[in-house]
């Protein structure tokens, strides 16, 4: 992390040079281009720059306007109205409308986006008094629903090419008209997406760039040497692998960008199913949980990129964070004696019980964690079997078969604990078959009393107390080891900067990002 | 016949080479854990330690700070195994095929060199993949997948020999002395077929090893067995930072198929009249 500091500061800028043709590199193709419909971060890295949001969200995660101008909620927390920004036209040339906003939020955030549905469940009706004002009446507070309306989150769909259409199969998903800085050109399958300036954005001057070309670079490797080669200016989201980042310490060459995932606060984590014996003893997960030395798994796994988790709520979510969790230092003996009292003994060959480590294939720092876990529960008598099957293989054993002990993965648990949150623990969640609900079978009736009054706390400090406990529950009963909060990193030549950072920056519209000029 | 099969061989340049190569592999899976004890997934040291950087790791470690020369060790059993295996897996059922294809001709040949064909037109590695991901990955799939889509040349070997030592008179005057079907395919004409064989076995070993590091290096190995692919695929990220990772396993596949492909020609060598005096 040494050399990460000072680094940081070269992607900003005050001086912008207008012109050229930005070459940027993310991790995987996406499908489409539709984030209103699919939360996939490789969709929301590229759709961004071409489709917008009423929000965005600045390096501290408070919102900053987009398309609305001006937002308020009701002191009883049941109305929240947007001023909607004016002038502004879709890419081909109708006007951006509060009916195009009415429309996305009932036809497709509620219907379809997978977080949409809890986001906004609350809104029972919809109001717009005139073309740049919208008004949303709720069935209860929703406090969170603020954190949701940026481009990845709550992506706006121009009504006049969606309403009556199959959303999810409309043509445009794929060749995008949104307002934004950028307009949609081509799409190569396994090459590139390339989009160019809007000539008539509403953020006049800009954008500086004369348009952005992302190359789909499938080998991680290669990845490195492309932006090694000056073949590629930036690579966002983590798209290198963290054991190649020491190549790009020249500060004079290279810049890094760390606060750009923030807003995903993403954890990895192992997760228990708590269901069968010997997991559904509290004791054995507490006992398990000290056996699992977090500072060693950053340095080896993450080497170093990254802080250790405390809770399931991540601590670049100041707001909600308490560190005052109970927490499991690595302690052999004390895990051995909690086994015991379980009436987990060790036979005569020093071994207790076996266990299924499941994660799915392709990912290797979650392979890595397995591994690391596997040598961790050896060590007082657990054996450890791991599997890898393939994503869908994987996703199939643990949400719908619920057939496996342990499973290593990372979730976003975005700003705001309600949505992020809630749904790894809440008993209502436990769905066989839907992928990333309450896979453990953790089911906790004080927890789901506190969750659910969080949900619609208007006052913001009760509501404060009230996710401070409900992390000190979860860290007590432990149905997840929160491993590592990973550090997400865009690495870029010094010749990209860009006016200001944002802490949901991986879906930054990149209107006020420039190249230098060559030296 | 076998004393003098042996001293044929020792006197065979390549075989005597590949012999030694053999012994040398042999003895790191049999006794390296003499030399390098414990668990090769054990994490003992700083990780990405070069060779010789620290005399308690001799060859360095992995990215997780595990003992390179443990899991060179615990590879070498894991690729001998599965070489071995793995063929003798393809050879039971190649001459099974060709055996009886050879024998009884008519539409019992043309049926199973229709099977035979069908895998031969998947390509090996793609099948071998494909059988690996359907079960789960584990040391047992991986050797029956590398066994399954390696047996066709034997099969089409042994038919020919089937078809050429059938009209033998050796064989005609078997049958004629009232000599079952059974014991005619097994002691007479599968004894004079097997010398080929032997040869396209060893060479057989070498490919199934490089198999299965592949098929490792792809992520589809056992996750709890420590194979040369296996840290090959954990390598290769780093392989601008610290090649040792890749570069060790790699020389140590190198070697074990030139041992088994020297031994293969050498036994072509000795076992083949024809070549005797080459």
């Amino acid at each position: 992390m040494a050399g990460f500091g000072p680094a940081t500061a070269q992607t900003v800028g005050d001086t912008p040079v207008r012109g050229g043709i930005l070459n940027a590199n993310i991790q995987t193709e996406p499908v489409g281009l539709n984030s209103a419909i699919n939360p996939t971060m490789f969709i929301g890295e590229v759709a961004s720059k071409i489709m917008e949001g009423l929000v965005a969200f600045d390096a501290d995660l408070k919102p900053v306007p987009a398309l609305a101008t001006r937002w308020d909620v009701s002191p009883d927390g049941l109305t929240v109205s947007f001023d909607l920004r004016k002038g502004v036209k879709w890419h081909d040339g109708k006007d951006f409308t509060a009916a195009d906003v009415e429309f996305t939020l009932k036809e497709v955030w509620q219907k379809l986006h997978p977080f949409g549905r809890s986001a906004f469940g609350n809104v029972t009706e919809v109001e717009t008094p005139n073309p740049h004002r919208i008004v949303l009446r709720l069935s209860a507070p929703a406090p969170y629903l603020l954190s949701y309306i940026n481009a990845y989150g709550a992506q706006l769909l121009p009504k006049h090419l969606y309403e009556g259409t199959d959303i999810v199969n409309n043509p445009y998903n794929l060749k995008p008209v949104g307002t934004g800085p950028f307009v949609f050109k081509e799409w190569v399958k396994g090459s590139h997406i390339r989009v160019e300036r809007n000539p008539d954005y509403w953020q006049k001057g800009q954008p500086y760039l004369d348009g952005i070309v992302f190359r789909f670079i499938p080998d991680a490797a290669a990845r490195v040497v492309a932006l090694q080669s000056g073949e590629v200016d930036v690579s966002v989201g983590s798209a290198l692998p963290a054991t190649s980042l020491g190549q790009f310490g020249d500060a004079s060459k290279y810049a890094f960008n760390l606060i750009e995932g923030n807003y995903l606060a993403t954890i990895a984590f192992a997760q228990f199913n708590v269901r069968n014996a010997p997991l559904s003893d509290k004791r054995v997960r507490q006992a398990l949980a000290h056996l699992i030395d977090k500072d060693a798994l950053l340095k080896v796994v993450y080497l170093g990129y990254g802080k250790v988790a405390t809770g399931p709520v991540p601590s670049s979510i100041a707001n909600y964070y308490t560190s005052d969790t109970r927490r499991y230092p690595p302690d052999p003996e004390r895990a051995a004696q909690l086994l015991d009292e379980a009436g987990y003994k060790a036979d005569a060959n020093g071994r207790r019980f076996k266990l299924r480590i499941i994660t799915a294939a392709g990912n290797t720092q979650n392979a890595r964690t397995a591994e690391f876990i596997k040598q961790a529960l050896g060590k007082v008598g657990v054996d450890v079997e791991i599997q890898v099957p393939d994503f869908a293989t994987f996703l199939r054993r643990v949400f719908t078969e619920q057939d496996y002990d342990l499973m290593v993965s990372s979730m976003h648990r975005m700003p705001d604990p309600t949505l992020g949150v809630q749904r790894i623990f809440w008993t209502q969640n436990i769905r066989k078959g839907v992928p990333w609900t309450n896979g453990s079978g953790y089911s906790n009736p004080r927890l789901d009393a506190i969750m659910e009054q969080a949900a619609r706390e208007a006052d913001e400090t009760k509501r404060k107390a009230q996710i401070r406990e409900w992390q000190q529950i979860v860290q007590e009963d432990v149905p997840l080891l929160e491993l590592v909060e990973p550090q997400w990193y865009t690495v870029s030549t010094v010749r990209f900067r860009k006016l200001a950072l944002q802490g949901d920056g991986l879906f930054s519209n990149w209107a006020d990002a420039w190249l230098e000029p060559k030296k | 016949m076998y004393p003098a099969l042996l001293k044929e061989l020792l006197r065979n340049r390549s075989a005597l080479t590949g012999l030694i190569l053999l012994a040398l592999v042999m003895c790191a899976a049999t006794l390296g854990h003499v030399w390098f004890p414990g668990d090769p997934w054990d994490m003992v040291g700083t990780p990405m330690l070069w060779p010789g950087e620290d005399p308690a790791n001799p060859l360095g470690t992995d990215i997780m700070g595990r003992d390179m020369a443990t899991g060179l060790v615990s590879g070498a059993k894991v690729s001998l195994l599965i070489g071995l295996v793995s063929t003798l897996i393809s050879a039971v059922v190649g001459i099974t095929f060709g055996a009886l294809g050879g024998f009884y001709r008519g539409w019992i040949d043309a049926f199973l060199m229709r099977v035979t064909e069908l895998f031969q037109t998947v390509p090996q590695f793609v099948l071998a993949v494909v059988l690996v991901a359907i079960f789960k990955p584990s040391v047992a799939t991986a050797t029956f997948a590398i066994g399954i889509v390696s047996w066709p040349p034997t099969a089409r070997l042994v038919r020919s020999e089937f078809l050429l030592l059938r009209e033998r008179e050796f064989i005609q005057a078997a049958r004629t002395l009232g000599m079952g079907d059974g014991r005619l395919i097994l002691t007479q004409i599968l004894p004079n077929a097997l010398p080929p064989v032997i040869v396209i076995a060893a060479l057989n070993i070498a490919t199934a090893i490089q198999t299965e590091a592949a098929l490792s290096f792809l992520g589809l190995g056992d996750p709890n067995v420590m194979s040369w692919g296996t840290i090959i695929g954990n390598g290769r990220e780093q392989v601008v930072d610290a090649w040792y990772i890749c570069g060790l396993p790699g020389i140590a596949i190198v070697i074990i198929v030139l041992a088994f492909s020297l031994l293969g020609e050498g036994l072509n060598d000795t076992l083949n009249p024809h070549l005797k005096e080459r």
